[in-house]
């Protein structure tokens, strides 16, 4: 491929994509400017690697892929797993627990109560809730970009729906508590 | 339907994945219990808060950086590429270097075999020679670094050889008649390989 051809190629790449990555990223670590540097990062390896590529995947695909991975491997090196918990004083949203009848104040808090949480939850669930949610891919795909089935990726994704509402009525008790 | 059936397909049932007649039967038991529509309206909340997350919008300059550093990437590239064009060239050149040199080595079965040549060009074994005829002498490679000893009956007579360009030359005087043994060692200092010449010969006497 000729260097036009391939930088070309990266561009189309990045107007579809790039908010995309970064947002799978940013949710996988819960760090803006670190999601950044990852993202630059999976870019400029997919640029690398174009050549290399068989189209035995969709471009997305096969960038989730990068994405995953190379993030995946930044966490562990990095230990950037961040813990949230309900006793600890960053995770703010917990102590603040407007009534479910509350309508909009309720959704605002618990919103951002979820946001908080979904960086903490555990890997394999946070990820289809990433995809699934956040990035609008079908089970199909999503099985395809994590190379499992579809099987698992719904029943993963239940089970981390089932943790984030747990969390919330947790946290909606210790709210209520705290008053 | 009961809870347990209930609460296994609430996922789906909340993303209106199921067909209609699950459907159905979902709704029914919602319709008679309270415990399922709780978890129900949960799930419900759930799936809308999940599906309300906004997209994060990335930096400004994040696309400029990696177009920056692929610029960047393309420069050295460029920069390298007459030396990569040239990389076979220099391939070509070391290998036939490395070759060179490894020929020039010499190789110890090479030696062994070079070492085993030596021969005797005088005497044959158990011929007769006139006294001033007898001359022992031994051809060897001459580039190459031998050490050597050469008995006569027994007795050590090298410091009484010559060593010239690879060849051992003995010419013992005084012999007497009868059958004399010579014996050459011969080592090669570079490969440690070593040989051995054992000649009989008959000496007229008297000469």
């Amino acid at each position: 491929m000729k260097d036009e051809e391939r930088k070309k190629l990266l561009i189309e790449l990045l107007d579809r994509y790039e908010e995309r990555i970064f947002n799978l990223i940013y949710w996988k670590i819960g760090d803006y400017e670190e999601a950044k540097d990852l993202t630059q990062d999976v870019f400029i390896k997919a640029y690398k690697a174009l050549d290399r590529f068989r189209g035995e995947s969709s471009y997305y695909t096969w960038l989730y892929r990068i994405a995953i991975n190379h993030t995946n491997r930044a966490m562990k090196k990095k230990s950037l797993l961040k813990f949230f918990s309900l006793d600890r004083p960053e995770s703010r949203s917990a102590y603040y627990d407007p009534e479910p009848d509350e309508g909009e104040k309720w959704k605002e808090w618990a919103l951002k109560a979820i946001k908080e949480r979904i960086p903490s939850l555990p890997e394999k669930y946070r990820e289809v809730i990433i995809l699934y949610y956040f990035d609008g891919r079908s089970y199909e795909e999503i099985a395809e970009i994590l190379g499992i089935s579809m099987g698992t990726v719904k029943s993963r994704l239940s089970r981390g729906r089932d943790l984030l509402s747990l969390w919330l009525r947790g946290s909606e008790k210790v709210g209520r508590r705290s008053e | 339907m009961n809870c347990e059936e209930f609460r296994s397909k609430l996922g789906e049932f909340v993303r209106g994945e199921l067909g209609e007649a699950e459907r159905a039967e979902m709704e029914e038991h919602l319709r008679v219990c309270p415990d399922c529509r709780a978890e129900y309206e949960r799930e419900i909340r759930i799936e809308e808060l999940l599906s309300g997350v906004e997209r994060v919008t990335p930096p400004q300059g994040l696309r400029f950086e990696i177009l920056k550093e692929i610029n960047r990437l393309e420069r050295k590239r460029k920069r390298l590429r007459p030396l990569v064009r040239l990389a076979p060239a220099f391939a070509m050149i070391f290998i036939l270097l490395v070759s060179y040199l490894w020929l020039r080595r010499p190789a110890p079965a090479e030696l062994e075999a070079a070492a085993f040549q030596v021969d005797l060009l005088s005497p044959r074994d158990k011929e007769v020679y006139l006294p001033d005829e007898v001359k022992v002498v031994a051809a060897l490679y001459p580039e190459r670094d031998y050490r050597y000893r050469i008995y006569l009956d027994g007795e050590d007579v090298t410091s009484e050889s010559k060593h010239i360009d690879g060849t051992i030359l003995l010419e013992p005087e005084g012999l007497d008649e009868g059958y004399h043994r010579v014996l050459v060692e011969i080592e090669d200092r570079e490969s440690g390989s070593s040989a051995e010449i054992d000649r009989v010969f008959y000496c007229m006497g008297g000469g």
